[in-house]
C-alpha cells in the first residue's frame, strides 16, 4: 500500500512537471514572460491559455507522459489548475 | 410586427414567476428581469435618450447586469451595441466612439475596465451602474459623463416600453475588419424578427424547455439563445466561464434540454473524452453554427445526445443570426457518409441563397462559387460605410427579388442531396472558435506594433481538416523584439486575434508581383 501510494505521488510529480514545462514552453513560442504561475494558479481565469491551449496542453502531457487524461476526475467549475489537471491523468 | 421589447413584456405576463435567466448561481424570474430592464428603460426615456435613433452600450460578459442592460435597451426600442469585457479598453473606445452611443451600461465586474474605457470617450454619455449604490472613486475624474446607480432609476413602470417599428435598430455588432478597424452591422427588428418567426416554427421551443447560454453578447448567436428562449417562457442558463470548455456537468446538472455553440466547443469536448454515448440524454435540439462543423464531431455528438435532433446553422451577422440550416439524419449510418465538414443545407423560410461563378453565371449543380444571401433577414448595411455597403451588400446580376442580397465571400457549391456546401474563405478571412477574423486587421496591429511594413498573419497551426487552430505572424528580423509586439497586439486586439506566435524572417518572400509569399511563410511553419 505505502509503495502504491508513493508510486502514484511519483506519477503525478512527472506530470506536473510535464505540465510545468508545456505551460512555459508555450509562453515562451508566444513571447510572452512567464508570470508566477503557482500549481493552484486558475490556468484560464490568470490568461494563460485558452481553451484550446489548455486542450494542447493535455494531449502534449499524455503524449509525453504516456498517461490518459480523465475529465470524469476534474472539476472544470472548480477551476483549472496545474494540480487539479495532474490529478486528473491516470 | 411584435418587436424584441414587447416579447419580454409578453414574458413578464405571461410567465412572470417562471426562471428567465440563471447566471452566476443566481435565479431571475421573467417578472424580476423585466422589472429591473424596466427601471433601466424607464430611466432612459426619462433622460430622452431612448428611441430608435439612440443607441445603449452593454459592458457586461453573459452576467445579470448585462443581460438586463440588453432587455433594457430593446424595451426603451433602442438598438443595444454589446462590448466584450475581454477585448481591450482601446478597442472598446474605438466601438462605443464608432457607433455613436448615448448610454452606457456596465455589469458589476467591469467596473474598472469601464473606467479606461470612459477616460478615452469624450462624448458625453449616460452611465447606468445598477448594481452599485454609489459612483466608483474614478468617475470623479470623469465630469463629462452622467454616472447613474441604483438609487438614481426610475421605477418600473412598463407603460410606454415596448412596441416600434419593423425597421427600428435591434443591435449594432462589430465584426474584424480587413481595413484594420471593426465594422458595425446594425440589425434592425425586422431581421431578427424574421429569423426568431423561421427558428420558433423549427425548433418548438415550449416552456419547459432549457437552454444553454455559451455565446458572449458581441456575438449575435446570442441573441437566439435570449430571444427564443424568451419568446417560449423556457430558461436560459448561462453555462459559467470555467465550464465553458466543458460544459457536459453543467447540462446534466440542469437538465438542459436545447444546446447551442460553436463545433469547437465540441470538438474540445470530443478530444477529452467527455462525449461517451447517451453523455447528454436530456438534450432534444443540438445545434451548431459560427464555423464548419466536422463530420466526425458530429457523429460523437449524435451519439452522445441520441435524444437530440443535431443541425449545423449557417449565417453571417449580416443576415442576422443564422439563414440556413443542414438537419442531421437520425441514422448513423446516413451521417457517416455525409461530406467531411457538414453541409450548411438550405435557406430558412423566405430567405434565398444563389451560388454564383466568378463569370457571373449562377453556379450548376457540382460548381462552385461565391455565396449570395438575399431576404428579409439581410441587413441593409455597414454603418457608417457606405462604400463597404456597395461593395458587399450587391445583388447577383440576375436578381430582381428580394430587394437586398450579401455578398459573403464564402465559396460554396450546391449539391442535390445535401443542398449548400461550405468550402472556403475567397479572402483572408478565417474563423478561430466562431470569431470573425480579418487577417489584415491583424496585420494592420502588428505593423504599427513592430513599427515595419513587412509584417504577416496567417492562419496556423492548422487541424487535421485544414481548420485553423490559431495565428502566426511574421516580422522581419530588425523588427522590434517579439515579446513586446505580442504585447502592443494585446493592447488593441481581442485575445482571439493575437498571433500566438512569431516568426522572425531573415529575408522576406515575395512573388513574382513583388507582394508577400503568404505560401513561403506557410512552408516556414511546417
Amino acid at each position: 500500500m505505502q509503495q502504491n501510494i508513493a508510486a502514484l505521488a511519483s506519477s503525478e510529480d512527472v506530470v506536473l512537471n510535464a505540465l510545468r514545462v508545456a505551460v512555459m514552453r508555450k509562453l515562451g513560442s508566444a513571447g510572452r514572460r512567464a508570470p508566477a504561475i503557482e500549481d493552484s494558479s486558475n490556468l484560464l481565469e490568470v490568461g494563460v491559455v485558452d481553451s484550446q491551449g489548455l486542450l494542447d496542453l493535455i494531449l502534449e502531457v499524455e503524449e509525453v507522459c504516456g498517461l490518459m487524461f480523465d475529465p470524469g476526475r476534474i472539476n472544470f467549475e472548480d477551476g483549472v489548475t496545474l494540480r487539479a489537471l495532474a490529478l486528473a491523468f491516470a | 410586427m411584435m418587436s424584441l421589447g414587447d416579447i419580454l413584456l409578453e414574458g413578464a405576463l405571461q410567465h412572470g414567476e417562471r426562471t428567465a435567466l440563471w447566471a452566476d448561481g443566481v435565479r431571475l424570474s421573467y417578472r424580476e428581469l423585466v422589472e429591473r430592464a424596466a427601471r433601466l428603460a424607464g430611466t432612459l426615456v426619462a433622460a430622452q435618450l431612448a428611441g430608435p435613433a439612440r443607441r445603449c452600450a452593454v459592458l457586461g460578459a453573459r452576467s445579470i447586469g448585462a443581460f438586463t442592460g440588453v432587455a433594457a435597451a430593446a424595451l426603451a426600442r433602442s438598438a443595444w451595441v454589446p462590448l466584450n469585457p475581454r477585448h481591450p479598453a482601446e478597442r472598446l473606445a474605438h466601438v462605443a466612439h464608432a457607433a455613436e452611443v448615448d448610454a452606457l451600461v456596465i455589469d458589476e465586474q467591469s467596473d474598472a475596465l469601464a473606467g479606461e474605457l470612459l477616460a478615452r470617450l469624450d462624448r458625453p454619455l449616460h452611465v447606468f451602474l445598477p448594481d452599485r449604490s454609489s459612483p466608483p472613486d474614478w468617475a470623479r475624474r470623469l465630469p463629462q459623463h452622467v454616472f447613474l446607480c441604483r438609487g438614481d432609476l426610475a421605477p418600473p413602470v412598463l407603460d410606454g416600453l415596448g412596441g416600434g417599428r419593423p425597421d427600428d435598430g435591434a443591435y449594432l455588432l462589430f465584426t474584424s475588419g480587413s481595413t484594420g478597424a471593426p465594422k458595425g452591422v446594425l440589425v434592425r427588428q425586422a431581421n431578427v424578427m424574421a429569423y426568431l418567426a423561421s427558428a420558433f416554427d423549427r425548433y418548438r421551443p415550449t416552456a419547459d424547455d432549457r437552454f444553454t447560454q455559451l455565446f458572449d453578447l458581441t456575438f449575435d448567436l446570442s441573441v437566439h439563445d435570449m430571444f427564443l428562449c424568451w419568446k417560449s417562457g423556457g430558461a436560459l442558463f448561462c453555462v459559467p466561464d470555467r465550464a465553458r470548455m466543458a460544459p457536459g456537468e453543467f447540462v446534466r446538472r440542469h437538465d438542459l434540454s436545447f444546446w447551442f455553440s460553436v463545433p469547437s466547443v465540441a470538438m474540445i469536448m470530443a478530444r477529452l473524452r467527455m462525449l461517451q454515448p447517451d453523455a447528454l440524454p436530456s438534450l432534444r435540439w443540438s445545434l451548431f453554427c459560427g464555423e464548419a462543423l466536422p463530420r466526425r464531431i458530429a457523429e460523437v455528438w449524435a451519439e452522445a445526445a441520441p435524444n437530440s435532433v443535431v443541425e449545423n446553422l449557417y449565417g453571417p451577422t449580416e443576415a442576422t443570426i443564422a439563414i440556413t440550416a443542414f438537419r442531421l439524419p437520425a441514422n448513423p449510418a446516413a451521417i457517416a457518409r455525409l461530406p467531411e465538414i457538414v453541409p450548411i443545407g438550405a435557406p430558412l423560410p423566405g430567405q434565398q441563397a444563389r451560388v454564383i461563378m466568378a463569370d457571373g453565371a449562377p453556379a450548376v449543380t457540382g460548381m462552385d462559387g461565391e455565396l449570395y444571401l438575399g431576404g428579409s433577414q439581410v441587413a441593409e448595411g455597414y454603418w457608417r460605410r457606405p462604400d463597404l455597403t456597395v461593395e458587399r451588400f450587391s445583388p447577383p446580376a440576375d436578381a430582381t427579388e428580394p430587394p437586398r442580397w450579401y455578398r459573403t465571400g464564402d465559396r460554396a457549391m450546391v449539391s442535390e442531396e445535401h443542398g449548400l456546401i461550405f468550402l472556403g474563405r475567397l479572402d483572408r478571412q478565417i474563423k478561430l472558435g466562431g470569431h470573425r477574423v480579418e487577417l489584415q486587421e491583424v496585420e494592420v496591429a502588428l505593423r504599427r506594433a513592430a513599427a515595419t511594413d513587412s509584417v504577416a498573419a496567417i492562419a496556423s497551426p492548422l487541424d487535421s481538416l485544414g481548420l485553423p487552430k490559431g495565428i502566426t505572424a511574421f516580422v522581419t528580423e530588425d523588427s522590434l523584439d517579439s515579446e513586446a509586439i505580442l504585447a502592443a497586439c494585446r493592447a488593441t486586439l481581442p485575445p482571439y486575434m493575437v498571433p500566438f506566435r512569431v516568426y522572425r524572417v531573415a529575408e522576406w518572400p515575395v512573388n513574382d508581383n513583388g507582394k508577400t509569399d503568404y505560401a513561403a511563410l506557410r512552408r516556414m511553419t511546417e
